[in-house]
């Protein structure tokens, strides 16, 4: 769950304190669990929330990324890809601005459509895929400008 | 279409990479996570009891906010209209004649055992008074009298509520005093008496005792009373005391009473029922002496008693001590230290309040009342438990309970918590209230309501002794994250003395706890509460 909370939010600290409150929400509500099988996705679903609500208290403060220091997409990206760590994917993530990130996160791992996104957030469907794309784009580009990097030494 | 592969492509290989992806929390994470777990335990455990204590308070407040009003209304309320009834009855003594005498004396004699009864409560000497009752038409002997209308007057005149109720009474311009039988027993005591609940049948049944046997046995010496009020307290909606008042009329206007003198009872209210249905006054009533009895006069204007005026104004001034209870906001991650620290150095202070308030009846026992008043919310520091934490320019954060003050000295030496001589917090506010009074045994009430209290400044004291020797006053700087508004509820209990008919004083302790925290961003959340004195002049308009 920490793995989630790390994914979502902007820091280390962050993923922490959305851990923090997760778990003592998971905590409070163990007891009304009735199904054991949806245990795991109740509790994402609690973490996930957490990190919306932090994301909703942080709108208004949101750090615009500077992107111009990013080149275009390397066509062997994922031959970089597969050389980083999930902490490094993970570093990446973190620093999307905040919207692309929940979009990101939500519809590329949790799986969540479109539309579901759109109710979580209070966007637009079409916000939500545009962001999606703005995401993976600046992902792509920020992957390749880490393996220029390092080829650079 | 490429594009979509790629983005496909890109997807699945992430998500794979963090389908089974695990981040161990650490030790100090768990370690917050049981910090937080156990603070909120005990929060939850204060804020039930914060709750419980308020729902407590409010519940007893009504309650006996209820238990009063539906009492008064039971005696005063209820029988407005006719509760000061005027049983105004001129008995010609000379109406009074032997016969009545006699007929009393009958029923008496048929009655004898309820009788003895009564005079026990009265003479504690059953054997005495019964034989004087069973002998039909015989006499105590005159010293056996005077023994009892001794016992009868030591009794009346000890009760150490006589005093109190009876002022209370003339300062509601009750009449209740009634003249003197003779000069032994106190009548009037004996009326006023009527008024506490305890003492009201007992003392009922010393007087009518008292009237019956002085009258029966005929003791020349006792002076009957010009005018005699019996307040007696009405059932609701029964009238059925009339007749048992009225049936004591001839009993007092005995052969034996100065015949030159009219006789008059007035029964304002009536709880004799209770009496009437057991008691040897129904059994006294006789058909010969009904019929010599005029038909009673009812008129209610011949009250005696003022009506409470609607309106008025009240200035008040209230010298005060204010604290506050601190819950530890669970936004923060201070467990059990934050609530120690902050009792440990912040003590009570005495403040005040002041205002004005306006108030109507809506009834005659519950009055409205709203105004604006200034208050202050005050706590002294122990300066000798204060942290200083540096705010890394030339300045000193101290921590209070109602959130952090930023402190800059016009000294430059620099300062250890031991210079911090004296300090204080001081919040303005201006209170707007919403309060109920319900007035009880006229001059009493219990006040209960909301307040609504605007936040209109913030003033820190803080002084220090520099290395010098020099004292120098700290530049405190506002605390930041201060509800502009809160809500408070207040409880109290005063005294409403009457000066002139329009003019009277209040006198009200009263207690203040705030329902919501002054702040909203310091690691404690401080609810404020207040005891205090009101002192005011209130002022009624026709």
């Amino acid at each position: 769950m920490l793995s989630i909370c790390h994914r979502y939010a902007r820091s280390k600290d962050d993923a922490e304190d959305i851990f923090q409150e997760g778990f003592l929400k998971v905590f409070e509500n163990l007891h009304q669990v009735k199904n054991e099988g949806s245990m795991e996705w109740w509790m994402k679903r609690i973490f996930i929330n957490e990190a919306l609500k932090l994301y909703n208290k942080n709108k208004r403060i949101s750090l615009v990324e500077d992107l111009s220091l990013l080149r275009p997409v390397l066509s062997d990206e994922f031959s970089v890809l597969d050389q980083l760590g999930t902490e490094e994917i993970t570093r990446l993530i973190q620093k999307l601005p905040d919207k692309m990130r929940m979009v990101f996160n939500m519809y590329v791992i949790e799986g969540f459509s479109h539309n579901e996104i759109s109710e979580m957030l209070n966007i637009s469907e079409g916000t939500s895929k545009s962001n999606l794309h703005d995401a993976r784009k600046t992902l792509q580009r920020k992957i390749s400008a880490l393996e220029k990097m390092k080829l650079l030494g | 279409m490429d594009d979509d592969r790629i983005n496909k492509d890109f997807d699945d290989f992430l998500k794979k990479r963090y389908e089974n992806h695990n981040i161990e929390p650490d030790k100090a994470l768990w370690e917050g996570i049981n910090s937080r777990i156990h603070q909120k335990k005990i929060n939850t455990g204060l804020r039930k009891a914060r709750y419980l204590k308020v729902a407590v308070f409010s519940l007893a407040a009504i309650f006996s906010g209820t238990i009063i009003f539906f009492g008064i209304i039971t005696r005063n309320g209820h029988t407005e209209n006719q509760s000061v009834i005027k049983i105004a009855k001129i008995i010609q003594p000379s109406d009074t004649t032997n016969d009545n005498l006699l007929s009393v004396n009958n029923i008496q004699g048929e009655k004898a055992d309820s009788i003895i009864n009564t005079s026990t409560l009265v003479s504690g000497k059953t054997g005495s008074v019964s034989n004087g009752i069973k002998t039909k038409k015989s006499k105590l002997s005159e010293n056996k009298m005077r023994e009892h209308i001794e016992i009868l007057s030591t009794k009346i005149k000890d009760t150490a509520s006589i005093n109190k109720i009876r002022y209370a009474n003339a300062a509601s311009k009750r009449e209740l005093t009634v003249n003197k039988i003779n000069e032994d027993i106190d009548i009037t005591s004996a009326t006023v008496l009527l008024n506490s609940d305890s003492l009201k049948n007992k003392s009922f049944a010393l007087m009518k005792t008292a009237i019956r046997d002085s009258a029966t046995i005929g003791i020349n010496n006792v002076k009957a009373a010009e005018k005699i009020k019996i307040p007696i307290y009405i059932e609701p909606g029964s009238l059925k005391f009339l007749e048992p008042v009225t049936s004591l009329m001839p009993i007092l206007a005995r052969p034996t009473m100065d015949k030159s003198i009219n006789h008059q009872i007035l029964a304002e209210s009536t709880d004799i029922t209770q009496l009437s249905q057991k008691s040897d006054l129904n059994e006294l009533k006789s058909p010969v002496i009904s019929q010599s009895l005029t038909k009673p006069e009812v008129s209610g204007t011949s009250t005696t008693v003022d009506k409470r005026l609607p309106f008025f104004i009240e200035g008040f001034v209230s010298p005060e001590i204010s604290y506050r209870e601190i819950v530890v906001n669970t936004k923060y991650n201070i467990p059990d230290y934050g609530k120690t620290y902050f009792n440990k150095k912040e003590k009570p202070d005495f403040t005040y309040s002041t205002g004005f308030s306006g108030g109507f009846g809506i009834s005659d026992n519950i009055i409205l009342q709203s105004g604006v008043f200034y208050s202050r919310y005050s706590l002294r520091f122990k300066t000798d438990a204060l942290h200083l934490v540096n705010n890394g320019t030339d300045g000193n954060f101290v921590y209070t309970s109602s959130g952090s003050v930023n402190l800059s000295f016009s000294s430059s030496d620099s300062l250890f918590k031991e210079s911090l001589l004296k300090s204080s917090l001081n919040f303005s506010y201006l209170n707007v209230p919403l309060i109920a009074e319900i007035h009880f045994m006229n001059n009493y009430f219990i006040n209960v309501g909301f307040n609504f209290n605007i936040l209109v400044g913030q003033n820190m004291n803080w002084q220090a002794e520099n290395y010098d020797g020099n004292f120098s006053n700290a530049n405190a700087d506002p605390i930041d994250g201060l509800e502009p508004i809160n809500i408070s509820m207040i409880v109290g209990f005063g005294t409403e003395k009457h000066l002139t008919r329009k003019l009277s004083m209040i006198v009200n302790p009263s207690l203040m706890i705030c329902l919501s925290s002054i702040n909203k961003t310091a690691p404690v959340k401080s609810y404020p509460y207040v005891w205090g004195l009101n002192a005011g002049l209130r002022y009624y308009f026709d």
